[in-house]
């Protein structure tokens, strides 16, 4: 039973009516052309930004010339960390323009996808971990699973997802070797990754009319069981705060208090003691408090 | 002249964006605090972007959905004020509308809906208002956190040991089946 699921198919039943949206859009836009802060639109801009996007192009063509480039792309060692990843970046980009076919593009961004989970791992295998790696890997997998979801043949998309999930699957065992090799460091990591395998799922669920139910729940464990590594990672850090209170407190209670100071150490703050950590019990002031404006003002 | 139309022309698309970001959320946190009533639901969503664009040069992006869901929450208040007649508070119009047997029955037509309504209904008041504000609402924890003041990873925490309860509820329920 996925609670998440239902939740998103009760967000789904209370969407509002593609025609509503249209019309109020429709009246915004009318409001705006009468309101004196803001103009009809102007293409300028845009026809700017164009034209340099296009003269970018015999930029990353150079660059593949030079040899350069096909080093970088070749060579999983060139993380982002590393100054010829801008250029693996460009040429990689420079191949899916040549790709056309729903197919070949569910494959390509596969490939992607495993290239970015060889990338962290990499990255891990140096000792180093932070979200920017599992970022790259969560958006190369929503562009897969978008891509596999346009393909036709159900043999050939269930093949492409094969290796989706395949990769999926690498990316949390190299974030469970980083929750075990440092759990401290991990909870942050592994915060950001859910938030991104959030948006992973909600990809798949747009596409649930082209993937079999277990494929969008295998996104739905694979989150489940990310949540449990950080609860995993939170519980040793508050294990670990906890453990230093109690050691400040023993030392408080061995030394006696400066005599210039009637406060034990890290007097000042309410409780006595130097770390405060807030419980996570939920008590928002700004829900209850009730508001006689309308508009809040920017600086609330 | 050139400067000034393409800063308005970026203004214009700063609104268009916001409405892409925020419309289905605001409509979704209106629709379930008035009764599942779509055409009241697309007034009061209405009244609300137009009062966002005409005070729009003091949205702050920085500052998360916290702005947009204020003018939301105040706009409910004022048209269920009206309505009763006295001041009510966003606490009330929730367990009227939306976890009340009135609220839940308003789901009737969708089963398992309903049956998700009703677990959540019966969490405690705490629990119930982070799940509905991250899991119906829309909320992303930074805007969860700056409105608790508490730290997201700590909310994400306690966000799934709610979501845990629900689970555990509704197969409760599936097994009375």
């Amino acid at each position: 039973m996925f609670v998440r699921l239902k939740f998103r198919q009760l967000r789904k039943m209370a969407a509002p009516r593609p025609e509503f949206r249209h019309a109020l859009w429709t009246r915004l836009t009318r409001e705006m052309e009468t309101m004196p802060n803001v103009l009809q639109s102007r293409r300028m801009t845009g026809r700017i930004l164009r034209v340099l996007r296009y003269a970018a192009v015999p930029v990353v063509v150079l660059v593949l010339a030079m040899g350069t480039g096909a080093y970088a792309y070749v060579n999983p060692e060139i993380t982002y960390e590393h100054p010829l990843y801008q250029v693996k970046h460009a040429v990689e980009q420079v191949e899916g323009a040549f790709v056309l076919t729903p197919r070949a593009r569910a494959r390509f961004e596969t490939k992607m996808m495993a290239r970015r989970v060889l990338e962290l791992e990499t990255i891990v295998s140096r000792g180093k971990s932070d979200g920017r790696a599992s970022d790259e890997i969560a958006r190369a997998h929503e562009q897969a699973i978008s891509a596999a979801a346009e393909v036709k043949s159900e043999a050939v998309r269930d093949a492409v997802i094969a290796r989706i999930e395949e990769n999926a699957d690498r990316h949390v065992k190299v974030l469970e070797a980083i929750e075990a090799r440092a759990p401290e460091e991990a909870e942050k990591t592994l915060e950001q990754v859910i938030e991104r395998q959030e948006q992973v799922l909600e990809r798949r669920l747009e596409h649930v009319d082209a993937l079999r139910e277990e494929q969008v729940a295998r996104q739905l464990e694979r989150i489940e069981k990310l949540e449990a590594l950080r609860d995993q990672a939170f519980a040793a850090k508050e294990a670990r705060e906890e453990a230093i209170e109690n050691e400040e407190i023993e030392a408080g209670e061995g030394d006696p208090p400066p005599l210039s100071s009637p406060f034990p150490k890290g007097g000042g703050s309410e409780g006595g003691g130097s770390v405060t950590r807030e419980s996570p019990g939920l008590s928002p002031d700004s829900p209850s408090r009730p508001l006689p404006d309308s508009v809040p003002a920017a600086h609330e | 002249m050139i400067c000034v139309r393409s800063a308005r022309h970026m203004e214009h698309r700063k609104f268009a964006d916001f409405y892409k970001a925020y419309l289905d959320k605001i409509y979704r946190y209106v629709f379930f605090r008035v009764g599942c009533k779509r055409e009241t639901a697309e007034d009061i969503t209405s009244d609300i972007f137009i009062k966002a664009l005409a005070n729009f040069e003091s949205y702050d992006p920085t500052r998360g959905a916290g702005w947009i869901f204020t003018i939301a929450r105040n706009t409910v208040i004022n048209f269920w004020r009206d309505k009763y007649g006295r001041e009510i508070a966003i606490e009330e119009i929730e367990d009227k509308e939306m976890f009340s047997s009135n609220g839940i029955r308003a789901l009737e037509a969708f089963d398992d809906k309903r049956q998700l309504m009703e677990a959540l209904s019966v969490l405690p008041k705490e629990k119930r208002e982070l799940v509905t504000k991250k899991y119906i609402d829309g909320y992303s924890y930074a805007d969860l956190a700056e409105m608790y003041k508490k730290e997201a990873g700590a909310l994400k925490v306690a966000a799934h040991r709610a979501l845990k309860e629900v689970k555990a509820r509704l197969k409760h329920t599936a097994d009375r089946i």
